[in-house]
């Protein structure tokens, strides 16, 4: 039973991991708590959905269109809303945390509007569970996982070896110096939108396949996110994708001793507690 | 003639109660910095903390299963009660989180303010879970439906001018210097010897009393409540009541309310369903606010009545 | 000999930068002392070790041959300790005269019965608040702009602000962090004057953190001067001016 679990707890965290890792690799960079991740996740799912069942197009086609788009999305969000608002009055972090709440907002009426509230599924054939060692997992929940995987390793490559990627640390360490060397920080800002967002459009497409698409699964995740994110201190992606497996899996187990209801409250609870013993998070550079 | 008072007296109403949320926000907030966005949930536990008090004692099936509930408290007593119940939990909750970052205070403020939620939906031995209280009692009540509505109506303005009229004395009191010093630089007013973890707590306990008179207020008004009432659009709403009203800013913050709430949200109930597109006009309605929002912080930052400096010369 | 303040081979430390290395400092009760060294020395983080900012990673602080290492910066003021910062802290949308009235220490108005009720003793405490601060901006010639947002303030005034406001705390020692940067030839007189008279009158003691050579050689009776965290020498005016090692921190630097 705790091995199922566990099993679960891996799924949902290595989910929750490729959300945590956009969630990170943003804050790093634009150095404040873009509050519209979570529907704008939702927003990746829906248009997924839209690609895949009203258009019919294949699921992996449909998936890579609306991470695209979300992704869009995102870019869209820094030119129409963040930008003017810290170059037009020198907006600070709080503020903008305000703003992209207002962000969140829009985006899931718009949502409601286009969709409604009843949940989505998409085109899949259904699933039989498989035995994987000790754990009870679907084809589809081993897609999501290993190719969560693959992407977060993609983007560690990304970072680590390719042009873009450097130019995106620097800019993240110390934007000043970053223009003074000759980087467009635009540029490089601009592109952190981008891949943030696909990154967190995709997450929602995964949750979409393990359960549904759902208008509330953006405020859902995101809280969840968050508290991966703040508890693997804030700023690190990768102690984001370490903290998003602990929340995950934590989630999971409590589940399964009885406490299912409050799974989310859990995460809270955790990234509260870690935040009393080592206020930076646990990985914290 | 009748129905039409009687829809304006229900937006005024709800306006009205609205906007001591919006008044608790602006201590918390306006006041003193504090980022926060779990009004809703002290809202949700002065209602139901009135609810459970006031209700009249009875036996319902829950969920077909038998369950007693409500004490019979007078109104005012639930009222008490709400604000204190509201107070205690912010203490209780401040100890640990007002020492973080403000943004970090944000977020675990709306963990807290949801998981007030599920514990309204799951405990169903204190809250009758997501089927929620109702026949709640209304104070005056006994005339006729119009008559009910407007001594309520007074009611909460009498008890609205009384929370407006203690948070001006506490703005423009030696208590409000300190609050705004923590608001525009902590280093320095900690540095001229004020205790900041002291007065974050103050203000947000005192902040959260406000909300818990709102919620018993709004039980009572309402009649029933429900655990999914309690949302984070709630807490959204006040930020852009108070944002376009004028942070900082009591009067701002009842006429952002006004404006908000009163004329957008309840204002256009009256819009007639489209055939086919049932949530065009409540999203709709959520847009325009959220477009609002976005705007106001852009182009009016200070909302429509700015915060005045204090002139010390009146008080000498 | 009994020092006012004290700081005893106090370190900090940054990751692996060390800003402050064994410093030592004492300094006598209604003494004007100056703290100089070049950019980068260590001056402001040892500002911030002495009075709460930052603990230190070893030594100690005394303050009445107390020890206050470990407090919190309130505990320090409240104890009559006050410092200025480096750049003008001032509360940017509130006015000079609310600037000024936050400051004082024991308000019965701070707490909340008392702020809503506002009983006679509030009102006569705001009162002797308001001409004690009234007093203080008319020496340093604020008095004009009481009313005035402080964001509307010229730098040099900001600084005397941040002076006049650390007064109203009632101190006994004020660490001023180049209280003069930005001021005016005029508003440097001032100044220097100011601290005169309140060590005379009142037997304030001083630290100041200065640039500016003549307001150091002018007004301290000793100098500490400092290069990479540590206490390169201390002395009089004369006695620092003819040292080597600190002609050569200041020419190399």
């Amino acid at each position: 039973m705790l091995g199922l679990s566990i099993g679960f707890g891996i799924i949902t965290g290595g989910v929750l991991a490729l959300a945590a890792l956009g969630l990170s690799l943003l804050f790093r960079t634009v150095k404040f708590i873009n509050f519209s991740y979570g529907d704008v996740l939702a927003l990746g799912a829906y248009l997924t959905f839209c690609f895949n069942v009203t258009l019919g197009l294949p699921l992996v086609l449909s998936a890579l269109l609306g991470m695209f788009l979300t992704g869009i999305v995102g870019v869209i969000i820094h030119k129409a809303v963040v930008k003017p608002l810290k170059e037009g009055v020198k907006a600070g972090p709080l503020t903008l945390l305000i703003a992209t709440m207002g962000v969140a907002f829009i985006i899931r009426n718009l949502i409601l509007i286009i969709w409604g509230p009843e949940p989505k599924m998409y085109n899949v054939a259904t699933q039989e569970a498989m035995q994987v060692g000790p754990f009870l997992i679907t084809p589809i929940q081993l897609f999501a996982v290993i190719s969560s995987v693959l992407i977060m390793v993609l983007i560690y490559l990304l970072l680590q070896f390719t042009k873009l990627g450097k130019m995106i640390r620097a800019t993240s360490d110390n934007i000043d110096l970053a223009r003074i060397r000759g980087i467009r920080t635009e540029s490089v800002v601009v592109w952190t939108w981008l891949i943030s967002s696909a990154l967190s459009g995709l997450a929602g497409v995964m949750l979409g396949l393990m359960g549904a698409v759902d208008l509330h699964m953006g405020i859902e995740m995101l809280l969840v996110i968050f508290a991966s994110v703040i508890m693997g201190g804030i700023g690190n992606p990768y102690g984001a994708v370490a903290g998003a497996m602990i929340i995950g899996i934590a989630m999971e187990v409590s589940s399964a001793f009885g406490l299912s209801e409050y799974k989310s409250a859990l995460a809270y609870l955790l990234m509260g507690v870690i935040l009393l013993l080592k206020p930076k998070g646990l990985f914290a550079r | 003639m009748e129905g039409f008072i009687s829809f304006l007296l229900s937006i005024a109403t709800i306006v009205a109660i609205y906007s001591i949320l919006t008044l608790a926000l602006n201590i918390r907030w306006g006041f003193t910095g504090l980022l926060d966005f779990g009004i809703a949930g002290f809202f949700a536990i002065g209602a139901y903390t009135s609810a459970i008090l006031t209700s009249p004692p009875s036996e319902e099936l829950v969920f077909g299963v038998r369950h007693s509930l409500g004490f019979g408290v007078p109104f005012l007593g639930g009222l008490v009660a709400a604000a204190a119940a509201a107070a205690i939990v912010a203490y209780l909750i401040g100890i640990p989180t007002l020492r973080l970052r403000g943004d970090y205070l944000a977020i675990m403020t709306i963990g807290l303010s949801e998981i007030f939620r599920y514990v309204a939906v799951n405990e169903k031995w204190l809250t009758r879970g997501s089927q929620g209280i109702r026949n709640l009692p209304r104070p005056f009540s006994g005339h006729s439906n119009l008559l009910d509505a407007l001594f309520y109506f007074l009611l909460v303005l009498a008890i609205l001018l009384i929370l407006y009229l203690i948070s001006q004395r506490v703005y423009n009191s030696p208590l409000g210097r300190v609050l705004k010093g923590i608001r525009e630089d902590e280093t320095v007013t900690e540095a001229l010897g004020k205790k900041i973890f002291r007065f974050r707590m103050l203000a947000f306990v005192f902040g959260a009393a406000y909300a818990g008179v709102a919620g018993s207020l709004w039980a009572h008004y309402s009649g029933s409540i429900m655990p999914h009432e309690f949302v984070p659009d709630i807490t959204f709403l006040i930020w852009v009541s108070l944002t376009i009203g004028g942070s900082g800013n009591n009067k701002g913050a009842i006429l952002g309310t006004l404006v908000l709430i009163g004329l957008l949200q309840q204002g256009t109930r009256f819009l007639p369903t489209i055939e086919g597109y049932t949530y065009l006009i409540p999203g709709l309605r959520l847009i325009v606010i959220g477009f609002l929002l976005i705007l106001c912080l852009r182009f009016r930052p200070q909302g429509l009545i700015p915060e005045k400096a204090v002139s010390v010369e009146k008080e000498s | 000999m009994n020092f006012l303040l004290e700081a005893k081979e106090v370190v900090k430390d940054f990751g692996g930068l060390r800003a402050v290395d064994h410093c030592s400092i004492a300094v006598e009760k209604g003494s004007i002392c100056g703290l100089i060294g070049p950019n980068g020395a260590g001056k402001t983080t040892l500002f911030d070790l002495l009075t709460g900012f930052y603990k230190p990673n070893s030594g100690s602080v005394y303050f009445k041959e107390q020890r206050i290492d470990g407090l919190d910066p309130h505990e320090i003021c409240l104890r009559g300790l006050v410092r200025t910062f480096q750049i003008a802290r001032e509360l940017k949308n509130m006015t000079l005269l609310e600037n000024m009235l936050l400051a004082p220490k024991g308000q019965f108005g701070e707490h909340l019965a008392y702020a809503i009720v506002q009983p006679p003793k509030v009102l006569r405490r705001e009162r002797e608040n308001l001409g004690k601060a009234r007093q203080i901006l008319k020496i340093v010639g604020l008095n004009h702009l009481q009313n005035e947002l402080a964001t509307n303030l010229s730098g040099g005034q900001r600084k005397m602000l941040e002076v006049a406001r650390a007064l109203m705390t009632d101190p006994e020692m004020l660490l001023l962090d180049e209280p003069t940067a930005g001021a005016t030839f005029e508003e440097t007189r001032k100044l220097m004057d100011y601290i005169e008279t309140l060590r005379r009158d009142q037997g304030l003691t001083f630290l100041i953190v200065e640039h500016k050579m003549e307001v150091i050689m002018n007004l301290c009776d000793q100098i500490f001067v400092m290069n990479n965290g540590e206490r390169l020498a201390q002395g009089t005016p004369r006695e620092v001016q003819q040292n080597p090692q600190v002609i050569e921190a200041y020419l190399g630097a």
